[in-house]
């Protein structure tokens, strides 16, 4: 196959972990969304959709396994090649973490809310703003911005930690709000762990460029 | 040689007579000497190379020239020299090359007017309008597709369209009018902007550039208007079933014999004119919003002092701020602050804030009133330590019927604010507000005042 097909086919592949991104990113604000909102048919409908972006994670997959073997790239298409291998792992276990937190809801079910939400959106913003330019420093070999992204990760890690000890308080106070208070802590640790994801990403995007691996943000927790 | 421009057959035919003859008359002169005539013959053949090369430059040149020429418009370029020759047949050529030149220039000129016309109107549209070829690549982008989707304009051109985009409900919807061929609508909230919107992606019908037509449509604000209203006809149809509910309930009770009951009767019957006046307060309210808003109201503008009125006001509702368990606090340093305000309307203003703090602040938090001079204009605000105003809720919240929290529908209408804005606008004033979620809100009337001085 002439080297033009090839160009064209890893552009192709690259579009797919775009268009993977953006499955991802509207599922956490969905799942955000269907907390706030106690819409449990929302969440539920996230849950089936949770599939969508396990498919296309396998086609991807599929897609660069056989660039491999047909092309044999080097150097710097292989390791774009491994690095879209490592994002759509990412990318998938995010969608897994939006998929818990949608679970968490229908825990939740329609006990009336601890609190009013204002942190764990807070974190998604911030999570899905990382994720979105995470992407956009793949696609166009930015090591800076992937760098300054891993550096963001902090943020969210403060603020699950002012979530952790809010709700610690709540459960200290009235021990009939613990199962909630539980229960949020974990979607809170579902969003740290989703930021964790992209600066794994961000790591990816480095090794792609530089080829060198190189641990970025050691996280908290 | 040849004056003036003439025929090149003439050229030729008179050069070739005239050395004809000159031969001529030269055999007939040196017939005699064999090396005359050889010198003769060697002349005539160097007149005839001589002429051959003056002719052939003359025709050569400015024919390369031409071609030259249209190499430079192949590339586009159509600002060219004219040019003239001495040979009539050359210089016909060129002046008709001249002439096509400048035509082809203007019909290249009008097309691209035109062409800047579509794009300029393209351009203008509300509508958001992406070209995406077959390859699915960005080929065109207006201004408004660049700002509903937040992105460059250049920098998207030629790039992929998931790229561009970022959106995958959107870029499915074009993949699969590009595949299939056929229209495909949907309704989209984007990520980050947090924009609805309607795109449709229809398949391009220029046969040499396949590709497919993708126009988005923000259509937040309907939305938003579609859904107040439809808040508005729930709302309103809650409040009054809520009172004739319990109208029913005691004229039920009174038929079951209660009306022999002179004590109970009276109980009920009052009951009922409790929540007949509700109702009548609702729709007084509801009449007088509209009535503002179209400015049929007359307001009896005079200049006095807005201190006792804010006392008055504060007074008035501490009975209800106690029940709440809230304290308000006036704080107002200097003396008199004369405003141009209708008296009665000004109280409801203010007393429609007060409301709001006492309603949205939980047990044990503060409100404060204060007043201060402002320049020529008198500021009144209602500070309270309450559950504050999401940011996405602030521009919305003076729009009638609109409530920020919609579960809390038993309370108000979400009339309040929308009157108070109305009534200060009809004062030459302005209303401002500033809230953190959670922190709670501050309101500021700012009235004109007594502008002497």
């Amino acid at each position: 196959m002439p080297r033009e097909g090839f160009e064209r086919q890893l552009q192709q592949l690259q579009n797919k972990v775009l268009f993977m991104g953006s499955m991802v990113e509207k599922a956490i604000t969905r799942s955000i969304e269907s907390m706030k909102s106690r819409n449990l048919e929302a969440a539920r409908q996230l849950i089936a959709d949770d599939l969508e972006i396990n498919q296309i994670r396998y086609e991807i997959e599929d897609d660069a396994i056989q660039l491999i073997a047909t092309q044999q790239p080097m150097a710097a298409d292989l390791r774009t090649i491994i690095a879209v291998l490592n994002i759509i792992t990412d990318l998938e276990r995010m969608g897994d973490h939006a998929e818990g937190i949608a679970k968490i809801t229908l825990m939740l079910g329609d006990e009336p809310p601890l609190k009013p939400f204002i942190d764990i959106p807070r974190m998604a913003d911030r999570t899905k703003h990382m994720l979105r330019r995470s992407l956009s420093a793949f696609i166009t070999r930015d090591t800076t911005l992937a760098r300054q992204i891993c550096t963001e990760d902090d943020e969210v890690d403060n603020l699950h930690e002012q979530v952790y000890r809010e709700l610690l308080v709540f459960m200290l106070q009235d021990v009939k709000t613990i199962s909630r208070a539980t229960y949020l802590i974990w979607a809170s640790h579902n969003l740290e762990r989703m930021a964790d994801r992209v600066t794994n990403i961000c790591e990816r995007v480095v090794f792609m460029v530089e080829g060198k691996v190189e641990e970025m943000n050691v996280s908290k927790y | 040689m040849f004056p003036g421009r003439s025929a090149i057959k003439w050229r030729i035919t008179f050069s070739y007579v005239i050395l004809l003859v000159a031969s001529l008359v030269c055999f007939l002169l040196f017939r005699d000497s064999l090396s005359a005539l050889f010198i003769v013959s060697g002349i005539t053949v160097l007149l005839i190379f001589l002429l051959s090369l003056y002719l052939s430059s003359n025709i050569a040149k400015p024919l390369r020239g031409l071609g030259l020429k249209c190499r430079d418009m192949a590339r586009g370029k159509l600002e060219l020299e004219e040019e003239s020759s001495s040979l009539c047949e050359i210089n016909d050529l060129l002046q008709d090359f001249a002439y096509m030149t400048s035509s082809a220039k203007q019909r290249f000129e009008a097309f691209l007017n035109e062409r800047r016309q579509w794009i300029g109107i393209v351009d203008q549209m509300e509508d958001g309008v992406i070209i995406s070829s077959e390859e699915r690549e960005v080929q065109f982008m207006n201004s408004a597709a660049a700002k509903i989707l937040q992105v460059s304009r250049r920098e998207s051109l030629g790039h992929p369209l998931v790229e561009v985009v970022r959106d995958y409900e959107i870029v499915e919807a074009v993949y699969r009018c590009l595949k299939t061929g056929e229209q495909q609508s949907k309704m989209v909230r984007a990520e980050g902007s947090s924009l609805s919107l309607r795109m449709t992606a229809m398949p391009l019908q220029v046969p040499q550039r396949p590709g497919a037509l993708v126009v988005i449509q923000d259509i937040t604000e309907l939305n938003r208007v579609a859904k107040s209203r439809q808040e508005f006809v729930s709302n309103i149809s809650h409040e009054l079933r809520t009172p004739l509910a319990s109208i029913k309930a005691a004229i039920e009770t009174l038929e079951d014999g209660g009306i022999e009951d002179k004590m109970a009767a009276h109980l009920f019957l009052g009951k009922a004119g409790v929540e007949v006046d509700k109702m009548t307060q609702l729709i007084q309210q509801l009449g007088e919003i509209f009535r503002i808003e179209s400015g049929s109201v007359a307001f009896k503008i005079e200049l006095q002092n807005i201190v006792p009125l804010i006392e008055e006001v504060s007074q008035e509702l501490q009975i209800q701020a106690d029940r709440a368990g809230l304290e308000i606090t006036v704080n107002i340093s200097t003396g008199p602050l004369l405003v141009l305000a209708d008296r009665n309307r000004i109280k409801e203003a203010i007393a429609n804030l007060l409301h709001n703090s006492i309603k949205f602040t939980p047990p044990g938090g503060n409100i404060e009133i204060s007043a201060w001079q402002e320049d020529s204009f008198v500021a009144i605000s209602v500070a309270d330590t309450g559950i504050g105003i999401p940011a996405e809720d602030i521009p919305h919240i003076f729009e009638r019927f609109y409530k920020v929290d919609k579960s809390r529908s038993g309370e108000g209408m979400g009339l309040g604010l929308s009157i108070t804005k109305h009534i200060v606008l009809a004062h030459g004033g302005d209303i401002r507000v500033e809230s953190e979620e959670g922190k709670g809100a501050t309101f500021t009337i700012i009235l004109p005042g007594d502008r002497e001085g």
